[in-house]
C-alpha cells in the first residue's frame, strides 16, 4: 500500500526552556545544562540547547482523546488496516542542528507506506511515518522515519 | 540509571583519533528504567497510548507489563553516547525494537566502532549499539557521530521580543 505523501499532520510548536528541562528529567539526563532556571537564562540572554531527541516531545499533536484510536495510540495510526493493536518498531533520525528554547518548530508528518508482513503470531502491518522538523527560519532541524507495527 | 563505573569521557577530535580502532568495543553501561520515568516520558511527549501506563491493557495485548516506549529507548542510546564521548554531535541515530522492555528490568548497553573516517576536527565515527536485558536483545541500533563544531552551538537567529 503506498501513499501520496499528503501530510497526516502539520502544526507548529514553540519550544520553551521548561519543555527542555522536563524532557531531560523524563529521559533521566542529569546534565546541568538542561536544568538552568528561566531567570538565569534571561540574565545571559542565552537559549537553552535541547537533548538530541527532543523532537520527540513535539511529534504528537494536542488532539482531544476522542480523536485517537481505541487504544489511544498516536492518531496517525488511524489507518484502514485490519490490525487493532500497535507498537513502536523502529526509528531513524537525522539531526541537522540543535533545537533551542525559543525556537518555533514546524512539524510535518506523512505516511510513506504500509507494508504487509507475516509474523510469528499472524499478519502484521508495518506503517512507515516520516516527520520533518524545520525551525522559524525554514531550516531543517531533524527528520525521523518511524516504523510502527500494527497487528 | 547509569551504573557507577567511572568512565572517562573522550573528546572525539583529540583522544579518539589515537585511541579507537574499528572493531573496538566501548564500555558497558547498565540502565534501569522506572515506571515513573515511563510515565514522565509519556507525559512530556503527550503519548497517551495505553500500553505505556495501563497494565491490564498491556497484558491484554501480550506484554508482560507496561511497555517502555521506543522513543525512551532511543534516549538511553543518546545518554550512552554522550556519557562516553565529550563534545560530539550526533548526526544520525537509528534503532529497532526487537522485544518489549518493561520498567524495573536492568538493561545493558554495549557498543563498538564500525567505521572511522576523516581526521582531527573532521573525524567521524559510526557505532553499532545494542540494549539487552540478560541475554534478550531489546534494541539494535547504529549511530553516526562527529566532533562538535563551533557553528553547531551558535544561535541562528535572535528572536528577541518579536515572539512568534
Amino acid at each position: 500500500m503506498t501513499f501520496n505523501g499528503a501530510p497526516v499532520k502539520e502544526f507548529s510548536y514553540l519550544v520553551t526552556a521548561r519543555d527542555i528541562r522536563r524532557f531531560a528529567q523524563a529521559i533521566g539526563d542529569t546534565n546541568p545544562l538542561y536544568q538552568v532556571a528561566d531567570d538565569d537564562l534571561a540574565k545571559d540572554d542565552d537559549r537553552m540547547l535541547a537533548p538530541a531527541l527532543f523532537c520527540q516531545a513535539m511529534a504528537y499533536q494536542d488532539l482531544p482523546i476522542e480523536a485517537l484510536p481505541a487504544d489511544l495510540a498516536p492518531a496517525e495510526l488511524t489507518i484502514s488496516v485490519p490490525g487493532l493493536r500497535s507498537v513502536g518498531g523502529a526509528s531513524h533520525y537525522e539531526f541537522y542542528q540543535y533545537v533551542r528554547a525559543g525556537d518555533k518548530i514546524r512539524i510535518r508528518s506523512c505516511i510513506e507506506s504500509v507494508t504487509e508482513k507475516q509474523g510469528r503470531t499472524g499478519l502484521l502491518f508495518l506503517v512507515s511515518v516520516t516527520t520533518c522538523f524545520t525551525n522559524q527560519l525554514g531550516e531543517p532541524v531533524a527528520k525521523e522515519v518511524a516504523t510502527y507495527v500494527k497487528r | 540509571m547509569l551504573n557507577d563505573n567511572p568512565i572517562p569521557a573522550n573528546t572525539l577530535a583529540n583522544d579518539m583519533a589515537n585511541d579507537l580502532r574499528v572493531g573496538d568495543p566501548l564500555p558497558i553501561f547498565d540502565f534501569e528504567v522506572s515506571a515513573a520515568q515511563v510515565f514522565m516520558y509519556s507525559a512530556i511527549t503527550w503519548n497517551r497510548h495505553q500500553i505505556h501506563y495501563n497494565q491490564a491493557q498491556a497484558r491484554a495485548e501480550g506484554h508482560a507489563d507496561i511497555v517502555v516506549q521506543r522513543g525512551l529507548l532511543g534516549n538511553l542510546l543518546v545518554r550512552y553516547i554522550n556519557s562516553y564521548f565529550d563534545n560530539i554531535y550526533i548526526e544520525t541515530l537509528a534503532w529497532k525494537v526487537v522485544s518489549s522492555l518493561t520498567p524495573g528490568q536492568v538493561i545493558q548497553c554495549t557498543a563498538s566502532v564500525i567505521d572511522i573516517s576523516g581526521s582531527g576536527w573532521q573525524q567521524a565515527l559510526r557505532l553499532h549499539l545494542s540494549l539487552k536485558h540478560k541475554e534478550r536483545l531489546i534494541c539494535d541500533a547504529s549511530a553516526a557521530i562527529r566532533g562538535r563544531h563551533r557553528a553547531d552551538v551558535l544561535v541562528p537567529y535572535n528572536w528577541g521580543s518579536e515572539g512568534v
